[in-house]
Formats: structure tokens, sequence, C-alpha cells
């Protein structure tokens, strides 16, 4: 009977990799900014980074290269020249 | 890592290395933890095999003024400084911190995918669309596509290079923005030496 009520030890109830992945992802303690709210940017801007960014950067990157477009006009032709000799 | 040089070893670091090079643009702070923590010196001799293969592509493309050699030594001996000069750092900042060499090469090297693929990807183009862009809409519509691209890769590249900081240092977000901040101011002079000697207009960084 008093082996049915025992409390189950912390690697019963979790299972070895869970337990590992957990071990990697604390592998260098979390960013502290020491400012609450920008503890809580820091979390909001960086968590979609962490997987895919490219669907956050593709639509950036086209808003800047239009406004670039829209504010400098033919300049951004001129960058592009540019940087294709930039090699 | 004991070597082991047959055909299937290499075909398995092949695949292995293709692998975390993907990783590295669909989950960067992943793949960046993994490389931390499990790193060989093949993955390094793949990226300088890359970087080799680019000087020699282009000495074809366009006549540089120093032999592919030389520019794939400075490459590699700046990408070589630029680990010192954070794990120096680390060991100032950050003692407890495990020190680990051959990841904290391995993480530097990593970050240059984005600029190698920008370098391939422009050194392609000026093969097939070479230079100077018209102001036609077809003009406008290439400079708005590479632009574009070019920023993408910039984006991974800032990305990168943090990630690469934080995993060889250990630090906090201000500090690494601070090291950054200072291998910048550094790194400028640098460059302007290397361009003013005809080394390179862009560097591979």
């Amino acid at each position: 009977m008093k082996n049915q009520h025992r409390l189950k030890s912390k690697e019963e109830v979790v299972p070895d990799n869970i337990i590992n992945e957990f071990r990697r992802i604390n592998l260098i303690p979390p960013n502290n900014l020491h400012l609450n709210f920008l503890n809580m940017a820091y979390k909001y801007f960086t968590a979609p980074l962490k997987s895919w960014p490219l669907k956050l950067f593709i639509p950036i990157a086209i808003l800047i290269t239009v406004l670039i477009y829209v504010f400098f006009g033919k300049l951004l032709v001129s960058l592009a020249t540019y940087l294709q000799y930039g090699f | 890592m004991v070597f082991k040089f047959s055909p299937t070893f290499l075909l398995s670091e092949i695949i292995f290395f293709v692998k975390r090079f993907i990783g590295v643009f669909l989950y960067p702070y992943k793949t960046f933890r993994n490389i931390y923590l499990e790193s060989s010196v093949s993955e390094f001799v793949f990226v300088a095999f890359a970087i080799a293969v680019y000087y020699l592509f282009t000495d074809h493309l366009r006549s540089n003024n120093y032999e592919p050699f030389i520019l794939f030594a400075v490459t590699v001996l700046q990408l070589l400084l630029t680990v010192c000069f954070f794990l120096f750092f680390k060991l100032i900042l950050n003692r407890d911190y495990e020190l680990k060499t051959v990841s904290a090469i391995n993480l530097f090297t990593y970050s240059l995918a984005p600029t190698l693929i920008w370098f391939y990807f422009n050194s392609a183009l000026y093969k097939f669309l070479p230079p100077p862009r018209t102001e036609s809409i077809l003009g406008i519509s290439f400079s708005i596509f590479f632009i574009t691209i070019t920023l993408i890769l910039l984006f991974y590249k800032i990305i990168l290079l943090y990630l690469a900081v934080r995993y060889t240092t250990g630090c906090n977000f201000f500090t690494i923005i601070y090291l950054i901040s200072l291998y910048m101011i550094l790194i400028l002079p640098y460059i302007l030496a290397l361009y003013n000697f005809n080394f390179f207009k862009i560097p591979i960084l």
C-alpha cells in the first residue's frame, strides 16, 4: 500500500528527453535588461525570430525598400548599382 | 572527434553541414545552441572551402589586384581575429562561462553564411545581369528586388552575429551591444585600409 502512494520522482514524471531539452535551452541564463517592460519588450520582439524569421524579414525588407524608393526615388537604382560592384 | 577520411564519413559530414547551414536560416537560435554544444573542425573547413571557391570564381569574373589565395588568407585571418577579440572579452567579463574554442570558431564561421550567400548571389548577378542599372521600369524593379534580398541577408547577419557573440561570451544583451559596437569601431579603419589597398570593396566579415 505504501508504494502506491509514494510521490513520483522528477525523472519518473518528466521524460529524460524533455529534461535534457530544458537543460540545453537554459545553457545561458535568460537576458535580464533590469527593467520589467524592457524584458517584456525583448521577449515580444525576439519570439518571432526564433523560428522561421524569414516570414518576418521579407515584409520588413520589402517595406524598407519601397520606403527608400518613395522618399529617395532613383537613388535606389544608384544604390543597387553601387552594391553590385561591391563584391 | 576522431577523423576517418572515408567517403562515408565525408558524406555524413557534408549532410550534417548542409542540415546545419539550412537550420541557421530556419531556426537560428536552436541551431546556434546546437553548434555551441557540439561542433567539429570539419564545419569550419567546409565554409573555408566555400570562401576559397568564391575567390577562385570571382577571380575569373573580375580581375582582382591580388591572388585569390591572399584574399582567402586575409578572410580566414580576420575571422580568427574576430573570434579572438570576443574570446578575449569573454575571459575578462564572464570567466564562469565555459570556454569552447572550436565552438566559438564555428559560431562565427556560421555567422558568415548570409555574407557568403550575398557574395555568391551578387557575383552570379554580376555575370548574368551586369551593372549599371538603368532608371527604366525593369531597372527599378530589379533594384527593388536586389535591395530587398540584401536587406533580408543583412537582418540575418545581425541576428547571427548577435547569437555568435551571445553563445561565445555568455554575456547579456547590453554587454553584447557594447562589444559589437566596440568591434565595429575597431573594424571600420581596417575595412577602409583594405579598401584603400584594393583588397576588397566589401570584406567577407
